[in-house]
C-alpha cells in the first residue's frame, strides 16, 4: 500500500514546479515586446497604416487633383514629385496605400474565416467530411490564383464594383493555406487527451470545436493571418498591375507601378516610391509574423550537433577547472577480467587507484545561464566496469552522459574535466571528437524509433560505421553486420540488412542500435535510458542484449536510468543523482542493502514492487 | 512502385476532371462572352447576337455545354473563340513551349539555389552566412515580382544604352526574325536571362526558407545526434542524415507552389512582352474569350497535376516509408 | 479491504464478450489480415469501491478496451453494462446521466488539461456541460480533496508540475461525484516519487468516497500496488483475471509468467539469478499475434 504520509505532504519530494507565470497570452505578449525586429516592423507597419488613414485628410492635394506642375521630381512642394498629368505622387501613393491595405485586410479576413471554419470542421469530423474539404483544397490548389482572379476581377471591375468585390474574389481563392494549416493542427489536437476528456464529460462537437480546439489553434491562425496579409498585398498589387484590379481613376500601389513602367530611367520617382512602399509594407508584415511566431512558440537555441560545443570561458569557470592532464595511463585497453566483471565481485572500485580509471570526471558542471543543472560532480569508471547513474527527471543524469561525448545542448555551458584513458576530452573540436565517438566511446539513446536514419537501410547504417576506420568491401561489411546482429539475437539477420527502420519493432531497433555501438569494440558504452520507451518484456530483452554486448566487447558501461530496480541486474556500482549532485556512489550490493543517503532510501521505499506486500493485502 | 505510380495516375486524372468541371462552371456562369457585343453603340442587330450565341453554343443547358466542350477538348478542339478567325488550340500550342521553358528553367534554378542556401543557412544558424541569407530571403519575399521585372528590364535597357551593346535582351522570347541553328539556341538563351532571374529569385526566397526550417529540424533530430555519436564525418552526416530526409518537405512545397509559379510567369511574360501563355491569357480576358480562358486554365491545371504526380513519385524515391506504405 | 467476489446485483460495471475489430487501411491490407482484432471477447466486472487493474503491453488492446468503455468507440459486438444497463443503448437523458457516473483520468498530465483554460474553468466544465449547479462540488472543495491550495484556481495548467497537473485531472474526474473513475496509465509519465504520491491519493479518495477504479497500465508493479483484482491482457484477450495476490503468486497463463519475470526487482541477488531473456516467448504485435478465436464474427 502506498505510503499515506505522502498524501499529507505532496511537496515532500522532487516534483519540479515550473516558475510561476501568468496567462499564456501575457507571456506571449511579453516575448513579442522583447523581439526587437518584430517590434521595429510593427512600429513601421503602424506608422504606414496611420499615414494612410490620417495624412490624406491633411494633405493639401487630392489624389485626382491635377496641378500645373507636370512630371516634377521630388521637391518640398511635392515630396514624391508629380506624374505626367501633374498629379501629386504623395497624394496618389496615400490613396493607393488606402486601397491596398483595405483590400488586403478584407482578403485576409475572408480567407481566414473560410479557412478556419473548413479546417476545424474537416479536422474534427475527419473521414468523409475531411476528404471532401481536402478534395476542394486540392482543386483550388491546381488553379493558378492570379489567372482566375484576373478573369473574375475583370468582370468585377467592369461592373463597377469596387474593392469589396476584388477582396471577395481573392479571399475565396486564398483560404486553402489556412484551411490546410488549421486542419493539420486540429487533427493532431483531436488526438490529445484533453479533447477525449471533454468528450467523456459529455461535451458536444460545437463545444469541443469552439471552446477547446479553436482557442488552441489561435496562435497558428494569428501567424498565418499576418503572413497572408502580406501575400494579399502582393496579390492585389499584381492584379492591379495587370489591369484587372483597382481601376482608374481610382488607384492602388500596383497600378502606380504599372503606369511608371517606362519611366524607370526618365522619371524614376514615379517607379521607386510606390514600389518601395509595397516592399516596406510586406517586409514589415512578414517580420511581424515572424516575431509573432517566435513569441507564440519560442525557438530553443539552434541545435547543431555538428558544431563544437561551448565551454565555460574566462575567469571564474576557467579557474574552477582543474584539468587532469598528463596522466596518460598505460592500462591495457581490454582487461581480461571481463567475465568476472559481470558478477561484479572482482572489479576494483577502489578510489585509491585513479590511474586505472578508464574515464575520470572531475568537477563537471553544466549550466543553463546561472542555473547549474549539473553541479560539480566527480565520477570514475574503471575499465570493464558497469556504473549506473540513477536519478529522476531534472537530476542532471542525461546531461552528465552527454557531457562525456561532448554533445551538450547549445545553450548549455559545461565546465570541469573529463579524462578518458588519460586524454582530456574537454574543448575538443568536432574532428578531434571523431577519434573517440563510435570508436572508443559508443552511445545508445533513449528512443529507438528516432535514433536510426529513416531513409537508409539497416545495412547502409552499419556500413557507415564500419567505413570509419578502414575501407571495407560491401560483402565484408554485410558479413560482419550479420554476425553482429546475430550476436544480439536478431532473427533473420540477412533479411534485416535491406530493411528500413520503420519496418522493425521498437525492441528490434534498440537492439540494432546496440549492435551499432559494438561495431568498433569500444572501451565505453553509454546507454541513456535505453529501455524507457519500451514495454517491460522488451525491456528485459534489451537489458539482456546490453549484457551480451558488454561481454563481447569488454567495454565499460555507463547506464543512465530513472529506474533503480532496473540497475540491480546489470550494474557493478551505482551513483544516485539528485538535483545536479551525486548523493550516493557505492557498489550495487551495498546500495540495495544499506543505502547511505536519505534520498536513495526514499527512492527504494517508494518504488512499487511486486512482492509480499501485494499478496498480504488480499 | 509501379502500382503506386498507376494509382497516382488514376487519381490525377480524377482531379483533373473535377478541376475541369469547376473551371467550366465558374467561367461559364460568371462571364458573358458577348457582353462587349451587346454593349456596342450603336446597338448590334439582335440577329447578329443570336447568330453569335448559336455559333458559341450558348443556348444549350450548362451540363450539355460542358459535355460538348469536354468531348472537343479530348480531341484537341478547345471550342470556338469569340474572334471567329482565332484557333485557340493552334495558338496555345505554339505558346505553351515558350512558357514551359521559362517555368522549368526557373524552377530548377530556384530549387538548386534554395537547397544550397537553405542548407547553409541552417548549418550556420545565427552566424554570418545565415545572418546574410535570411534577411536577403525576407527582402526577396517582399519584392513584388512585377516591380522586380520592370526594374531589371529597365536597368537592362539602361545598360544597353550606356554601353552601346545589346548586353541584355529585354523584349520578347526570341529575336525577330528568328536566327537559324545554333544562333537560335543562343538567342533564346539570351532572351531567357532576365525573366528567369525574376521568376527564380521570387521562388528562391520562399523555398530557401522552407529548406532552412527542414534542415534545422533535421539537425535537432535524434538520428543526427546518433550519427554524430557513431563518429561519422560531417560531410556524410550532412548528406545522408540531414539533407536527404529534408528533401521530402521541399518536394511538397515546390509541387504546391506550381500554380504560383505559373501566375508569376504571366506577370514576367507581360513585362518582357513575350508571346507566351501569359500574353495569351491577358488578351483572352480582355476579349472576353471565355473558351480561350478555359483552355488556358485547363492547360495550367494539367501542368500542375503532372508536376504533382512527379512529386509523388519523387517521394517514393526519396522516402522509403512512402514507398513501402503505399505500394 | 478484501478481494471481493461481489454478488451479481451489486456489480457496477460488467463487460461481456466485448469484441472490437478494425479494418486496416486499404494499402496495408494486401499483405496483412483483412481484419485486425483489437479486442477479442473480453469479459469482466468491477464492483463498488473496488479497484480492478488491467495490465497489458502496447498492442494488447487495453487502450481499445478503455475507449470502448468510455463510449469513445463503439464495440463490434458484446456489451458494456453499467448498473445493469447497456451503455450503448442509452439515449438522451439516460446517456447524460451515465456521463456523470463515469469519468476518466488520462496518462499524460501535460496534454489532458486544455492549456488555454484556467484551473477554475477546467474544474467547472463538467458541471457546465451538464448544466448543473446544485450537487456539483465547488472548485475549491475539489482542489482541497486533491490537496492543492485554493490559490491554484486562477492559474493555467502550464504553471503546475506533472504531479500537480495529475491532481487537477483527478479533481476534474471527481467533479460530478462519479461511481467509477477510469484511470488510463495515470502515473506512468511521472517520476517514481510522484507516482507514489498519486497512488496514495487515489487510495485515500477511494476510502473516503467509495468510488471504484478501473486502473489500466503497462506496469505490473504499479497495478499490483493499487488493485484488488488484476486482469492481464494480451493480443486483445484477457488471459488472466483474479485477485492480485493470486495472479502474482500463481499465474496460470504463460504470458503472465513471462511478464512477471520481466519486471525488474530491486535486489541484485534476485536479478542476477534470473535467466537471460534474449528472445521473447510471446510475440509482439509487429511479429504477429495469435489469431483471435472469435475472428469469424464478421
Amino acid at each position: 500500500m502506498p505510503n499515506p504520509e505522502l498524501v499529507k505532504d505532496p511537496a515532500l519530494l522532487t516534483d519540479a514546479v515550473p516558475e510561476a507565470g501568468s496567462s499564456k497570452l501575457v507571456v506571449t505578449f511579453g516575448r513579442f515586446i522583447r523581439h526587437r525586429v518584430g517590434m521595429i516592423a510593427l512600429a513601421v507597419l503602424i506608422l504606414v497604416i496611420l499615414a494612410a488613414i490620417i495624412m490624406p485628410l491633411l494633405w493639401p492635394y487630392g489624389y485626382s487633383e491635377i496641378t500645373p506642375d507636370l512630371s516634377q521630381s521630388p521637391s518640398l512642394e511635392h515630396p514624391m514629385g508629380t506624374d505626367t498629368l501633374g498629379r501629386d505622387l504623395l497624394a496618389l501613393v496615400l490613396r493607393g496605400m488606402q486601397q491596398s491595405l483595405l483590400i488586403a485586410f478584407s482578403v485576409t479576413v475572408i480567407a481566414c474565416v473560410i479557412g478556419v471554419v473548413l479546417g476545424v470542421v474537416a479536422g474534427y469530423f475527419g473521414s468523409f467530411v475531411d476528404a471532401t474539404v481536402m478534395r476542394a483544397v486540392d482543386l483550388v490548389l491546381t488553379l493558378p490564383t492570379l489567372a482566375l482572379a484576373a478573369f473574375l476581377g475583370s468582370l468585377v471591375a467592369g461592373g463597377g464594383v469596387s474593392w469589396l468585390g476584388l477582396a471577395m474574389v481573392l479571399g475565396s481563392l486564398m483560404w486553402t493555406s489556412v484551411a490546410r494549416l488549421v486542419r493539420g493542427v486540429v487533427l493532431s489536437l483531436r488526438e490529445l487527451p484533453f479533447v477525449d476528456a471533454a468528450r467523456v464529460m459529455g461535451a458536444g462537437p460545437v463545444r469541443i470545436m469552439f471552446r477547446h480546439l479553436v482557442p488552441n489553434v489561435s496562435d497558428h491562425i494569428v501567424v498565418a493571418g499576418t503572413l497572408m496579409f502580406g501575400v494579399a498585398i502582393l496579390a492585389e498589387s499584381s492584379l492591379s498591375f495587370l489591369g484587372f484590379g483597382v481601376q482608374p481613376p481610382d488607384t492602388s500601389l500596383g497600378l502606380l507601378v504599372a503606369n511608371a513602367q517606362s519611366a524607370v530611367l526618365t522619371r524614376p520617382w514615379l517607379f521607386y516610391f510606390p514600389g518601395l512602399l509595397i516592399i516596406t509594407i510586406v517586409l514589415s508584415v512578414n517580420y511581424v509574423g515572424e516575431g509573432l511566431r517566435d513569441a507564440f512558440n519560442p525557438r530553443s537555441s539552434p541545435t547543431n550537433p555538428l558544431a563544437t560545443p561551448r565551454r565555460g570561458r574566462g575567469g571564474k569557470q576557467r579557474a574552477d577547472r582543474r584539468p587532469v592532464t598528463g596522466q596518460r595511463s598505460v592500462t591495457d585497453r581490454k582487461p581480461s577480467t571481463n567475465a568476472n566483471a559481470v558478477d561484479g565481485s572482482t572489479v576494483d572500485t577502489d578510489p585509491q587507484a585513479p590511474a586505472k580509471a578508464l574515464i575520470k570526471v572531475t568537477d563537471l558542471s553544466v549550466r543553463f545561464g546561472s542555473q547549474a543543472a549539473v553541479d560539480s560532480i566527480s565520477l570514475e569508471i574503471q575499465p570493464g566496469e558497469v556504473v549506473a547513474l540513477v536519478g529522476e527527471s531534472g537530476s542532471g543524469k542525461s546531461l552528465t552522459g552527454l557531457s562525456l561525448v561532448g554533445l551538450l545542448p547549445n545553450n548549455a555551458v559545461g565546465s570541469g574535466s573529463v579524462v578518458f584513458n588519460g586524454d582530456e576530452l574537454s574543448d575538443l573540436t568536432f574532428g578531434q571528437w571523431r577519434r573517440y565517438r563510435g570508436r572508443r566511446i559508443a552511445m545508445i539513446l533513449q528512443d529507438p524509433s528516432t535514433t536510426l536514419n529513416p531513409v537508409l537501410t539497416i545495412g547502409a547504417q552499419f556500413e557507415d560505421s564500419m567505413r570509419l576506420s578502414a575501407p571495407v568491401s560491401r560483402t565484408e561489411a554485410r558479413r560482419r553486420t550479420i554476425e553482429l546482429m546475430a550476436s544480439v539475437a536478431i532473427k533473420d539477420a540477412p533479411a534485416r540488412l535491406d530493411q528500413y527502420p520503420h519496418q522493425l519493432s521498437g525492441g528490434m531497433r534498440q537492439r540494432i542500435a546496440i549492435a551499432l555501438a559494438m561495431v568498433h569494440d569500444p572501451d565505453l558504452i553509454i546507454a541513456d535510458e535505453p529501455t524507457t520507451a519500451l514495454d517491460v518484456t522488451v525491456q528485459a530483452q534489451v537489458m539482456a542484449t546490453l549484457a551480451v554486448a558488454r561481454e563481447r566487447t569488454g567495454a565499460a558501461m555507463l547506464f543512465i536510468t530513472h529506474d533503480l530496480a532496473l540497475v540491480a541486474g546489470i550494474a557493478d556500482r551505482v551513483a544516485v543523482m539528485y538535483q545536479g549532485k551525486i548523493v550516493e556512489d557505492q557498489d550495487v550490493f551495498s546500495l540495495f542493502e544499506a543505502p547511505r543517503s536519505d534520498y536513495t532510501r526514499k527512492l527504494l521505499s517508494l518504488a512499487p514492487r511486486i512482492d509480499g506486500k501485494a499478496v498480504e493485502r488480499q | 512502385m509501379l502500382r503506386l505510380i498507376l494509382r497516382r495516375l488514376a487519381s490525377a486524372v480524377l482531379v483533373l476532371l473535377l478541376a475541369s468541371v469547376v473551371i467550366f462552371t465558374v467561367i461559364s456562369v460568371s462571364g458573358d462572352p458577348l457582353a462587349e457585343l451587346r454593349d456596342r453603340q450603336p446597338p448590334v442587330p439582335e440577329s447578329v447576337i443570336a447568330a453569335e450565341e448559336a455559333r458559341l453554343g450558348l443556348h444549350d443547358p450548362l451540363p450539355m455545354r460542358y459535355l460538348t466542350w469536354l468531348s472537343g477538348v479530348v480531341t484537341g478542339d478547345f471550342g470556338p473563340s469569340t474572334i471567329a478567325t482565332r484557333d485557340i488550340g493552334a495558338e496555345l500550342g505554339t505558346r505553351v513551349g515558350v512558357t514551359l521553358r521559362l517555368v522549368l528553367i526557373a524552377i530548377i534554378i530556384a530549387l538548386v539555389l534554395s537547397l544550397l542556401a537553405g542548407t547553409v543557412s541552417a548549418l550556420y544558424q545565427r552566424r554570418w552566412p545565415d545572418l546574410v541569407l535570411t534577411p536577403s530571403a525576407f527582402v526577396l519575399l517582399a519584392l513584388p515580382s512585377f516591380w522586380l521585372a520592370v526594374l531589371l528590364k529597365q536597368w537592362g535597357i539602361g545598360l544597353n544604352n550606356l554601353t552601346g551593346y545589346q548586353l541584355f535582351y529585354t523584349v520578347g522570347e526570341a529575336s525577330v526574325p528568328r536566327p537559324e541553328g545554333f544562333a537560335l539556341v543562343a538567342d533564346i538563351g539570351g532572351h531567357l536571362v532576365l525573366p528567369t532571374i525574376v521568376l527564380a529569385l521570387v521562388h528562391f526566397a520562399t523555398w530557401s526558407r522552407y529548406q532552412r526550417t527542414a534542415v534545422a529540424e533535421g539537425l535537432a533530430g535524434d538520428h543526427v545526434r546518433f550519427a554524430v555519436l557513431k563518429g561519422l564525418s560531417r560531410r556524410r552526416i550532412i548528406g545522408s542524415y540531414v539533407v536527404r530526409p529534408a528533401l521530402i518537405p521541399i518536394v511538397t512545397i515546390v509541387a504546391l507552389d506550381l500554380p504560383v509559379v505559373f501566375s508569376g510567369a504571366v506577370i514576367t511574360e507581360t513585362v518582357f512582352q513575350w508571346r507566351g501563355m501569359g500574353g495569351f491569357l491577358l488578351e483572352s480576358i480582355a476579349l472576353r474569350d471565355t473558351n480561350a480562358v478555359l483552355a488556358w486554365l485547363l492547360i495550367a491545371a494539367t501542368a500542375v497535376v503532372i508536376f504533382n504526380l512527379l512529386a509523388d513519385i519523387l517521394y517514393g524515391v526519396v522516402d522509403p516509408r512512402v514507398r513501402y506504405a503505399k505500394s | 479491504m478484501s478481494g471481493q467476489t461481489h454478488a451479481e446485483g451489486a456489480e457496477l460495471l460488467r463487460v461481456t464478450d466485448l469484441v472490437k475489430h478494425f479494418r486496416p487501411p486499404r494499402g496495408a491490407r494486401r499483405d496483412g489480415p483483412s481484419v485486425v482484432h483489437a479486442l477479442c471477447s473480453v469479459s469482466f466486472s468491477v464492483g463498488p469501491a473496488e479497484t480492478l487493474g488491467i495490465v497489458g503491453e502496447s498492442g494488447s488492446g487495453k487502450t481499445t478496451l478503455l475507449r470502448t468503455i468510455l463510449g469513445l468507440q463503439k464495440p463490434s459486438s458484446g456489451q458494456v453494462l453499467f448498473l445493469g444497463e447497456d451503455v450503448a443503448q442509452r439515449r438522451g437523458k439516460r446517456a447524460r446521466a451515465l456521463q456523470r457516473e463515469i469519468s476518466v483520468v488520462f496518462q499524460d498530465p501535460y496534454t489532458s488539461l486544455d492549456p488555454r483554460m484556467t484551473v477554475a474553468d477546467i474544474l467547472a466544465e463538467p458541471a457546465q456541460i451538464h448544466r448543473l449547479t446544485a450537487g456539483s462540488r465547488t472548485a475549491v472543495t475539489l482542489l482541497d480533496q486533491v490537496r492543492l491550495p485554493a490559490a491554484s484556481l486562477r492559474k493555467f495548467p502550464h504553471e503546475f508540475s506533472g504531479g500537480q497537473r495529475q491532481r487537477i485531472a483527478i479533481a476534474r474526474a471527481l467533479a460530478l461525484d462519479p461511481k467509477l473513475i477510469v484511470l488510463d496509465e495515470p502515473v506512468s509519465a511521472l517520476d517514481v516519487s510522484v507516482q507514489a504520491e498519486i497512488l496514495a491519493l487515489l487510495n485515500e479518495l477511494q476510502r473516503e468516497r467509495q468510488v471504484s477504479y478501473l486502473f489500466v497500465a503497462h506496469d505490473l508493479a504499479v497495478v499490483a500496488d493499487i488493485s484488488h483484482r488484476v486482469g492481464v491482457m494480451y493480443g486483445g484477450q484477457m488471459v488472466e483475471l483474479g485477485p492480485t495476490g493470486q495472479v502474482i503468486t500463481e499465474a496460470r497463463h504463460p504470458y503472465t509468467r513471462e511478464l512477471l519475470a520481466a519486471v525488474p526487482v530491486p535486489d541484485p541477488q534476485v536479478e542476477r539469478a534470473k535467466p537471460r531473456m534474449l528472445q521473447r516467448q510471446w510475440p509482439t504485435e509487429t511479429d504477429g499475434l495469435p489469431p483471435c478465436p472469435h475472428g469469424d464474427v464478421l
